[in-house]
């Protein structure tokens, strides 16, 4: 091999091997001070061996509170893992033994959720903790959502799933905090998206309360919205869609009440000309014509002067 | 005879509410309101709204739910529609192994492309986990919301939805809808929609409809969600749209030009309770924009806010309150103050008008309160209109 070859060889190895010491050098510094972690296998013990959830989890069928902590100790683990029939040394369940750090507790969970109940009434533990048995590791909680404990109340008719103090306690904020930041105008969008996340808690009678209604209490509308209503209707229709669904609902008022805009009482609203400033409102916000003009059945007063066949501008 | 029908329908409202509660199968609401106020003649406006939802223990999976209301004016006022019909259906859900449900009667819908009240039914199949069909069809509800039911013949409505679920972590839909009348079809939308959580902070919606009729771009929607420390939000939503006008309508003959919409919102928390939230709201045609920009302050009590309206959709300068404060663990107050100065174009003239609401709301028992509000309006036509209104809720 001639020299150079032989020297630039050299130097791609010499190369890798720094980048391979540089990350094996990180690894090693990361790894030194490695927080511990859990190492445990729902589907080896589970799945695998078959051995039941109560006998590492023992206080479950007595637990009252949701709250309380059902998660084994060591000495559970000891009761099998005693060195004959299972390995006891500490670097089968701690990545760090040296650190050793306790597993957080669940203290979040719903205070009024009580096991006992649920296991008395013949639940089996996989049908909330849907999935645990097949889980190799300690990262996932696999707790139930609100919408299973729901779905399995109202099927089995337990409660009435909408009833919130069934879990909940009675002071506790429920609000999520989505709804905090400007939910008024957002949560059409999350209940487009998923509709069961809003009928966890709402019924849809609660919508109706906004989007029904007589408005008295200004919730939806402000007061002397009758007046300046007009602004909106022409800035920002969508949102006037999404309850008064139809132009039947502008047409009631403006037509029985005789309402004319007082635009139309200037001189230079319509000509046959170039259309007057009618032409140019119109083609901004033609449906506000609809308003007065808007029924289908009868010719409106455009066709006076729109009455050609084709298309126009 | 009309005040008597309407008394009548009152009595049976409340009798039928005192009668649900009884029933522990059955929940709901009932709101008892009195608006009384003089504008020209003296109304005495009586509003009886019922809620009910009814779960038989016998028929498993089986629900009748109903929001109906009855109002009269024991002034010389007549009320148009006396009993008003928000939703009346009959439900059957978690069928099948949980595959099917199924709705009759009077209810609200809503598929992406059609909004509105059908009578009619309902279904939803669910053939796999991930995937959805709803199908609706029956027809439109008056829009004073009456008992009356339209026949079939005078014109109907239907549509579908196809929806799967997390198809690489999104939601995506397909949606049909359609409305007929003497015997053709006069709106006819196909549109789609798509919705993703990127981790608990970004959401990301979009959705866009075609009309099949006018072969034109009907909406098309994007929105963005990010929060990205919880008390921290930004909000962007970009649209488009074409005009709501119908196959067979008169207006149909004219060019329609599509607007275009921007909005932008922040919100901040910059300590637990208080917080600043700003909003801008831009609107363009071909030829014309207008502005939408609200400010406000937000407060463990409510919100103060400043809004100005420009361009062609009129002026505004705005200012507004909504705050509530608990004076005891049973009694909560509530205050509104709206005051603003508008123009509806650039020609008309300029208006002054104000109106405030004070509301005290006392909590005679968990689900049982009453209520008492005064509200003062000053507008273009009335210096001053003094409302009182009185509410009886109860929930059950």
């Amino acid at each position: 091999m001639p020299i150079l070859k032989r020297k630039r060889v050299m130097k791609i190895t010499g190369f890798l091997f720094f980048i391979v010491g540089l990350f094996a050098g990180v690894a090693i510094f990361a790894n030194a001070g490695q927080k511990d972690h859990l190492i445990y296998s729902h589907q080896k013990h589970v799945d695998e061996m078959g051995i039941e959830c109560t006998t590492c989890h023992t206080r479950v069928d007595s637990s009252l509170r949701g709250t309380d902590n059902l998660l084994p100790n060591m000495e559970t683990c000891f009761q099998c893992h005693d060195g004959d029939s299972a390995p006891n040394k500490c670097t089968i369940c701690h990545t760090n033994p040296d650190e050793a750090e306790v597993v957080p507790r669940i203290t979040t969970y719903s205070p009024r959720f009580p096991h006992q109940t649920h296991l008395q009434a013949g639940e089996k533990c996989l049908t909330c903790h849907v999935g645990i048995s097949k889980v190799t590791n300690t990262v996932a909680r696999h707790l139930p959502k609100m919408n299973q404990c729901q779905e399995c109340h109202q099927q089995k008719q337990v409660s009435d799933p909408l009833k919130c103090q069934v879990c909940h306690m009675p002071k506790e904020d429920l609000q999520p905090i989505t709804h905090k930041l400007e939910w008024k105008h957002a949560h059409q969008f999350a209940a487009e998206s998923n509709p069961k996340d809003c009928a966890q808690c709402h019924a849809q009678s609660y919508c109706e309360d906004c989007h029904e209604g007589k408005n008295l209490t200004h919730r939806t509308h402000p007061l002397n919205y009758e007046w300046n209503h007009a602004i909106d209707a022409k800035m920002n229709k969508i949102q006037c869609i999404s309850c008064h669904e139809d132009e039947v609902f502008c047409i009631q008022c403006h037509q029985e009440k005789k309402i004319m805009p007082p635009s139309h009482g200037r001189v230079d609203w319509a000509n046959r000309i170039d259309g007057g400033q009618h032409k140019i409102e119109a083609e901004f916000d033609l449906e506000s014509c609809l308003a007065c003009h808007g029924n289908y059945k009868t010719y409106p007063t455009c066709f006076r002067c729109h009455n050609q066949p084709n298309k126009e501008e | 005879m009309k005040l008597k029908f309407g008394i009548l329908v009152l009595c049976l409202l409340i009798w039928a509410g005192q009668l649900a509660a009884s029933l522990p199968q059955i929940s709901g609401s009932s709101v008892t309101s009195f608006l009384g106020y003089k504008t020209g003649d003296a109304h005495y406006n009586f509003y009886q709204q019922l809620t009910l939802g009814y779960r038989p223990k016998l028929v498993k999976n089986f629900s009748v739910h109903i929001n109906v209301m009855g109002l009269t004016d024991l002034g010389p006022a007549r009320v148009k529609t006396p009993f008003q019909v928000y939703g009346a259906y009959l439900r059957w859900n978690h069928l099948w192994k949980n595959r099917v449900d199924v709705s009759l009667g009077r209810k609200f819908y809503f598929n992406g492309v059609g909004i509105g009240y059908l009578d009619g039914g309902f279904v939803t199949i669910r053939p796999i986990k991930k995937l959805s069909v709803a199908i609706f069809g029956g027809m439109e509800v008056p829009y004073d919301r009456s008992a009356k039911v339209y026949r079939p013949k005078d014109g109907y409505v239907f549509g579908a939805k196809v929806e799967a679920k997390k198809i690489f972590g999104t939601r995506l839909g397909i949606s049909f809808y359609q409305k007929v009348r003497s015997g053709s079809a006069y709106w006819q939308l196909v549109g789609v929609n798509a919705s993703r959580a990127f981790g608990r902070s970004l959401f990301w919606h979009t959705r866009a409809s075609f009309n099949l009729l006018e072969s034109t771009l009907q909406k098309a929607l994007v929105n963005l969600r990010w929060l990205p420390t919880p008390k921290l939000l930004f909000y962007f939503e970009g649209f488009y749209r074409t005009p709501h006008i119908y196959h067979d309508s008169f207006f149909e003959r004219f060019e329609l030009n599509g607007l275009a919409q921007g909005r932008f919102n922040a919100v901040y928390y910059f300590s637990k309770k208080y917080g600043l939230t700003s909003d801008v709201l831009w609107i363009q045609s071909e030829e014309k924009h207008s502005q939408k920009i609200r400010l406000g302050v937000l407060t463990p009590y409510g919100i103060i806010g400043f809004q100005q309206d420009l361009g062609a959709t009129g002026f505004q300068t705005r200012l507004y309150a909504d705050a509530s404060y608990a004076i005891t663990s049973g009694l909560k107050a509530r205050l509104l103050l709206d005051f603003s100065n508008y123009q509806i174009s650039d020609w008309s003239e300029s208006y002054i008008q104000y109106g405030s609401a004070f509301r005290l709301d006392y909590q005679i028992k968990r689900k049982f309160l009453v209520a008492l509000e005064d509200q003062f309006y000053s507008n273009r036509l009335y210096k001053v209109d003094n409302r009182i209104l009185g509410q009886v809720i109860c929930r059950f």
